[in-house]
Order: C-alpha cells, then structure tokens, then sequence
C-alpha cells in the first residue's frame, strides 16, 4: 500500500483529501504544520507528499528546504497543493523540486487523486 | 482604470454575495432532511456544485485580469489579489467537500453527512462574512475624511441591541458576558449608524473568536472627556508583542489568530481604526498572549 503524506493547516480540507485517497487505497497521514510534516517524514517516509504552502509555524517553502538538505529525504516526490498561484510562488516551488504544482481552487478532488496516481505510477 | 476597477469589484462582489446566500439558504433547506441521500439532496446539492464552481471560475477571471493589470496599478492590484485570496479558499471547501458527498466512492454514513453538511455550511458563513468584511473597508477606504456629518443619538441603546444580538454566539461558546453602560444619557456621537455598528460588531466578534470556550467578554461605555469611552476586553488566546503593533494593517492576521482559527480577512480591527482615524476618534489596543486582550476607543461627541 502506497503512503501518502498531506500536510495541510485546515483540518477540514485535510479530512476530506483523506477520506478521498484512502478510498482509492492508500495509506494517507495527516499533518497541519512544517514542523509535524517533517516529524512525520522522519517517523515513515512516504511514496508522495501533498504539500499546503501557508502553514503556521513552519510554512511549505521552508519544509521544501529542509528535507532537500537532508540526505535521506532529498528526493522525495512532492505536489503542491495551494491558493497561492503567482507565478512567482510557482517558480519558488518549482526551484525546490516539486513534482507538480497544484492550484486548488482550480482542482476538483477527483483530479488530485488522478495526479496522485500518476505520480505513484 | 481605477473606474473599472471599482466596478469590476462592485458587480463581483454583487454576484458572489447572490450566490453565496443562494448557497447558505439551499444548505439551510435541505439541512432537516439529511437522513439518506435521496434524489431532491442529490439534485440541490449538484446545484451548489454548479454555483460554487461558477464563483470559483468568477474568482479566477477576476485574479487573472487583475494581474493583467499589475502594471497599472501595483498596490491597488495586490490588494485585489489578496481579497480574491480570502474567497478562494472557502470556495474550495465548499467544492471538495460537495464533491466529496457526490461521489459514490466514497459513501458517507448520515450522521458523517450531515457533520459535512455542518462544516460546509459555516464555510458558507465565513465567505459571507469576508465578502461583507471586504465591502465595508471598501466603503471604508473610499469615504473622504470631511464626510461625517450625521449623528447616531443614544448609542448606548444601540450597544445594547448589538449586545444582544451577540447571545447566542456567546451560548454557544458558553462564554460569560457582561455589559455596563454608565452615565446614560451618553451625548449624541460624531458617527454615522453604519459605522458605529460596523465597529462595535467587529470588536465584540472578535472578542468572542479570540476568546477559549467559557471565557469571558465584557463590554463596557461610559462617559469620557471629548465624548464617549468603549472598552471591550476578553480572556483570550491575545496577541503576541511582535504582533499587536501590527494588528490593525490591512489583511494583516497574528500567528495565534491564524493558528486558533486558519480562515480570516484580517480586515476587522483595519476598518475599527479607519473609522476612528477618520472622524477623530482614538484607539488603543492592549493583550498579553494566553490571557485576553483590551480594545478601547473613544469616540467623540457631536461637537456645539
């Protein structure tokens, strides 16, 4: 079973993303913050995060940094999730090697979940 | 260009409030009768599908042609840009989760129905709630300094009735509140209606939001010097020190804030301290973190 972590701030859209993979069969973890993504990712990596970028504490550019630091978690395979869509914010992301960027007001939960397959395919 | 700018918000703004309570009234509707989806549910809720997906689309013509328009006028643009910000995430609530209950793969028990339904709904509220917080700031914001000249009398009446209007969120977080109002009769005040009420409904909301279950509000006006004191305090999460000389920049939301409660405008306290600013009022914010915050202004009396 593939894992699948979400980091995500709102709880509510955070559940409903779950609720959406897991009945395709994955294993989904939830985090609301940079700081519990990074706990999670060091407890059990996982095959693909979705990643939120405004988050408190510790926000999804600099979560994007830190695991590129580490050696262990360097590749890890990332999609963005946001309301952020300035160009500016996708070039940021996209320079710290994400896989996709997604804007979700323009994603239905249906085409998440087909980016995540393609993604773990 | 500024022209059409304004108007491109006023008919926005227009068009997402029609469908936002077109939502809200629907949700409310169908609300009793979530026991098992049934046909009329389906049909109702493929609608609000359809409107929020048709304000998802307005949001996103609107941020695009705004961007267009960067060049024009930068600040003016971002700040569009920002106040688009506030609606899209709401509507993508409202979106996933419909589509969430539309969809036969993922079957919901009633009881998980309706809490979605619940949390939609007060989703609903909040996009209400920001895109009214939007319109006051503009009207705010494009007032001359020189325009007040009508008086609201007897404010501490209409403190009273705002109070009141308050009971139920205050049941509901079974928050403790209080209300003194001394030395009635108050002198007539130099405030238009709406903007008296605009600022004690944002301080008394924001007094219940910040403020843990089984806390306490307390609302007090009294007599001052050039006019009329309101002091409204509370025993909330507060507002850490970098942050409380912040507070009140447009949009602008502490990190406590937006960790207790993610969705906001961060316009309220804004519009507050425009309307004191702009009929020569004082303002005054006091808060220590994890044990409340005080807000006081006074607002002057009509002058003989």
């Amino acid at each position: 079973m593939k894992k699948i972590l979400i980091i995500e701030d709102d709880r509510f859209l955070l559940e409903l993303l779950t609720k959406k993979l897991s009945a395709s069969g994955y294993k989904v973890t939830g985090a609301g913050d940079g700081e519990e993504g990074l706990e999670a990712v060091k407890k059990e990596t996982p095959d693909l995060i979705l990643l939120d970028l405004m988050l408190p504490i510790l926000d999804g550019f600099e979560f994007l940094k830190r695991i590129r630091k580490d050696a262990a978690t360097a590749n890890l395979v990332v999609i963005v999730i946001s309301n952020l869509g300035a160009a500016e914010d996708i070039a940021k992301a996209k320079g710290l090697g994400v896989m996709e960027y997604l804007v979700k007001a323009n994603f239905t939960t249906d085409e998440i979940l087909t980016k995540v397959k393609n993604a773990l395919a | 260009m500024r022209y059409r700018n304004k108007i491109v918000i006023s008919v926005l703004g227009l068009v997402m409030v029609a469908l936002i309570v077109l939502e809200n009234i629907s949700l409310r509707i169908v609300f009793p009768e979530v026991i098992r989806p049934n046909l009329a549910l389906q049909i109702i809720m493929g609608l609000f599908l359809a409107l929020t997906n048709v304000a998802v689309a307005g949001v996103t013509i609107t941020l695009t042609s705004m961007r267009r328009q960067q060049k024009n006028d930068e600040t003016q643009s971002h700040e569009i840009t920002r106040i688009v910000h506030q609606l899209r995430t709401p509507l993508t609530t409202m979106q996933w989760g419909l589509d969430l209950l539309l969809d036969p793969k993922t079957p919901q028990p009633p009881n998980e129905q309706t809490r979605i339904l619940k949390e939609l709904l007060e989703r609903n509220q909040y996009a209400i709630q920001a895109v009214n917080d939007i319109l006051t700031a503009a009207r705010v914001d494009s007032r001359s300094i020189r325009t007040t000249s009508i008086l609201v009398s007897a404010p501490g009446e209409i403190v009273r009735d705002i109070y009141q209007h308050f009971a139920l969120a205050f049941q509901g977080k079974k928050i403790t509140p209080a209300l003194q109002i001394i030395g009635e009769p108050l002198p007539s005040l130099a405030i238009t209606a709406s903007d008296f009420h605009s600022t004690i409904e944002n301080l008394i909301e924001n007094a219940i939001r910040y403020t843990p279950v089984g806390g306490r509000v307390t609302v007090e006006i009294n007599r001052a010097n050039l006019g009329v004191l309101v002091r409204v305090s509370d025993t909330g999460i507060g507002i850490a020190p970098g942050d409380l000389e912040r507070v009140g920049e447009k949009f602008f939301r502490g990190r406590e804030a937006q960790k207790l409660i993610p969705t906001g405008t961060g316009l309220g306290i804004y519009i507050v301290r425009k309307i004191m600013h702009r009929i020569g009022g004082r303002f005054h914010i006091e808060s220590e973190l994890n044990s409340g915050t005080i807000v006081e202004l006074i607002i002057p009396s009509k002058k003989l």
